[in-house]
C-alpha cells in the first residue's frame, strides 16, 4: 500500500464545539461557523471520502466540495459526491488526490441566506 | 541525514564503501514505490479473471490469428512477448499505420483507466476494442461468433461461458475480450533491483541497500527532487495513471491532431463497454465512479496517460508516439522541454531542467534499474 505523510495545515486545533471532531476549517468570513473535516484513510491517486460537520444553530442547506493544487495550478480530475446527513454534516465520496504536494481543499456551505467559503490544505508527500 | 553503512568485511578486503545516499525523507519517499510485487486481486467486473481455463484461451486466443477478420493479425502481432508485449516499432502497424506507440501490455490489472487516452476504464474493454477497430482486427462481432464457433476453442469457450448458439455476437465479443483480460492479468514484470533497494530500505538493511549503485541513487534522487518526475509516475507501478501533457507534439500531420485524452473520454462515453455499463459482470459496478465522475475540461486536449516505468527499458521507443528512441533521449527531452509546446493554461508542472550529463546519465541508470535485466 501506498504510504503517505498527512499535514493537515488549518487556522485552528481540534474541535471542541458542536461535539464535532476533526479539524477545524478556515473561513475568511469572520461570523462563519466553526466547520470541520475528517479524512478517511486515504493513499496517492485512490479515490477517498471525507466528513464536513457544520456548528451551529443555522442549517447548513447543501455543500458544494473541491480541491485544486495552487502551485500546479489545477484541481481534481473528479467531480466528488456529496451526501447530506443529519444533524448538519456531510459525507463526500470520490475525492482523489493524483499528485503530492499541498492541495486546498475547498467548500461552499449553503445557508439560507448566505453561502460561507471554507478552506485547508493538506501537504500529501 | 545520509546513511553510511561500511560492512565488517571493509575492513579486510578493502572492498568499494556501501553507502546509501538518500536522506531520510527521500527514502520515506522511496518506500511508496513498492511493495512489489503487488497482491493478486482478481476483476469483478470480470466473471472469469483469474479463473485457470480462461487464462489459458486468452493466453491461445492472443497468440492466435483467428481473432482478425481475415487471418491477418493476432494480438501477438504488435504486443510482441519479445518486446515486453510492446513494439519496436515507432507507431503501431496494424492495417495501417496508427497513430500510437504500441504499449506494452504488463502490469495492467486493476488500473482506473487504459490507453493513451484512456477510452476504456477496464481491461475486458480495452482488450475489445482492437478486435473490432477496421484499422487493426477488423471484426464484426457477428464474424468473430462465427470465428469462435467453428474454431477449435469452442468447446473450451462454451465451458467457460455456456453455448455459443445461445449467445448474441456482442455477448461473444465481451466474452472472447474477457477471456483476453484474463490472461493479460497475469504479465506482471519480474522484481528488479530497484525493489531490493527499496525493501532493503524499509528493513532498515543499510548494508543490502548500499549495493544499489550510486548512479542509480543519484538518479532517484533527481527523480524524487528536482526532476518532479514523481508528480506523475508515483506508486508501485510508477503511474498515477492519469493524464498530462508531457511536451511532446500532438500533430499527426500537417492538418490533424491526436486529442488525447479529449478523444478518449469522447469515446469512453460513447461506450457500451463501460464499467457503468451492462456488460459489468459486479452488480455493485464497485469500480463505476471514476466513470460517472470524471471531470472533462479543456485542458484535456493531448494529454496521455502517464506510462508505467515498470520494464521501462525494454519498451522503447518513448512517449505517445514512439519519437524518442531511447531512455536517454526522454531524459533529455524533459531537460530542455519546449515551455512554448505546453498548455499556457495548463498544469504548471514541467519546467527545462538543464541537467548535465552525468545527471542525465544517472536518471537512465535508475531507470533501467526498474527492470529486471537493468
Amino acid at each position: 500500500m501506498i504510504r503517505y505523510i498527512l499535514c493537515l495545515m488549518l487556522s485552528a486545533g481540534m474541535a471542541v464545539a458542536c461535539e464535532s471532531t476533526g479539524l477545524r476549517l478556515a473561513s475568511e468570513n469572520k461570523d462563519a461557523p466553526d466547520a470541520y473535516v475528517v479524512l478517511d484513510d486515504f493513499s496517492l491517486a485512490q479515490p477517498f471520502s471525507l466528513h464536513i460537520a457544520v456548528c451551529g444553530e443555522n442549517i447548513a442547506r447543501e455543500l458544494r466540495a473541491d480541491a485544486v493544487m495552487p502551485a500546479h495550478k489545477h484541481g481534481m480530475n473528479y467531480i466528488p459526491e456529496v451526501t447530506p446527513l443529519d444533524g448538519n454534516r456531510f459525507k463526500v465520496d470520490g475525492m482523489l488526490f493524483h499528485m503530492p504536494g499541498v492541495w486546498e481543499l475547498r467548500f461552499d456551505v449553503i445557508f439560507n441566506a448566505e453561502t460561507v467559503f471554507y478552506t485547508s490544505s493538506i501537504d500529501m508527500k | 541525514m545520509k546513511w553510511v553503512w561500511a560492512p565488517l568485511a571493509f575492513a579486510f578486503s578493502g572492498a568499494a564503501l556501501a553507502e546509501v545516499l538518500l536522506s531520510e525523507d527521500e527514502i520515506q519517499q522511496t518506500l511508496m514505490f513498492g511493495p512489489w510485487p503487488p497482491a493478486l486481486e482478481s476483476d469483478p467486473s470480470n466473471r472469469v479473471s483469474g479463473n485457470p481455463q480462461a487464462i489459458a484461451l486468452g493466453e491461445a486466443l492472443f497468440n492466435d490469428p483467428l481473432l482478425s477478420v481475415d487471418g491477418a493479425l493476432a494480438c501477438v502481432s504488435c504486443h510482441d512477448p519479445e518486446q515486453a508485449f510492446a513494439s519496436s516499432n515507432p507507431r503501431a502497424i496494424g492495417r495501417v499505420l496508427l497513430d500510437r506507440n504500441t504499449p506494452s501490455l504488463r502490469n495492467l490489472a486493476g488500473l482506473r483507466w487504459y490507453g493513451w487516452g484512456g477510452k476504456s476504464d477496464n481491461l475486458w474493454a480495452a482488450s475489445l476494442h482492437p478486435i473490432v477497430d477496421e484499422k487493426e482486427m477488423a471484426h464484426s462481432s457477428v464474424s468473430l461468433k462465427s470465428a469462435i464457433a467453428y474454431s477449435a476453442y469452442a468447446t473450451d469457450f462454451e465451458t467457460l461461458f455456456g453455448g455459443i448458439s445461445d449467445q448474441d455476437p456482442e455477448q461473444v465479443l465481451v466474452n472472447t475480450a474477457k477471456t483476453l483480460s484474463a490472461y493479460l492479468e497475469t504479465l506482471i514484470t519480474n522484481r528488479t533491483p530497484f525493489d531490493d533497494f527499496r525493501d532493503a530500505l524499509e528493513q532498515r538493511d543499510m548494508e543490502t541497500a548500499g549495493r544499489y549503485s550510486v548512479s542509480a541513487q543519484r538518479g532517484l534522487q533527481l527523480f524524487l527532487g528536482r526532476g518532479n518526475c514523481a508528480f506523475c509516475h508515483s506508486g508501485p507501478k510508477f503511474s498515477n495513471n492519469e493524464f498530462h501533457d508531457a511536451g511532446v507534439p500532438y500533430f499527426l500531420n500537417g492538418s490533424e491532431v491526436d486529442e488525447g485524452r479529449y478523444g478518449g473520454l469522447n469515446l469512453l462515453f460513447s461506450s457500451a463497454f463501460t464499467l457503468d455499463g451492462n456488460w459489468n459482470d459486479d452488480p455493485e459496478k464497485q469500480g463505476a465512479w471514476p466513470v460517472r465522475n470524471v471531470r472533462r475540461t479543456h485542458a484535456d486536449f493531448g494529454t496521455f496517460r502517464t506510462p508505467s516505468l515498470r520494464g521501462v527499458a525494454e519498451t522503447a521507443p518513448y512517449m505517445h508516439n514512439g519519437t524518442l528512441a531511447d531512455l536517454g533521449a526522454v531524459v533529455r527531452h524533459y531537460s530542455q522541454i519546449d515551455m512554448e509546446r505546453l498548455h499556457a493554461d495548463g498544469e504548471a508542472i514541467l519546467t527545462e531542467l538543464n541537467l548535465t550529463d552525468r545527471e542525465i546519465a544517472d536518471l537512465v541508470t535508475f531507470l533501467s534499474t526498474l527492470s529486471g535485466r537493468p
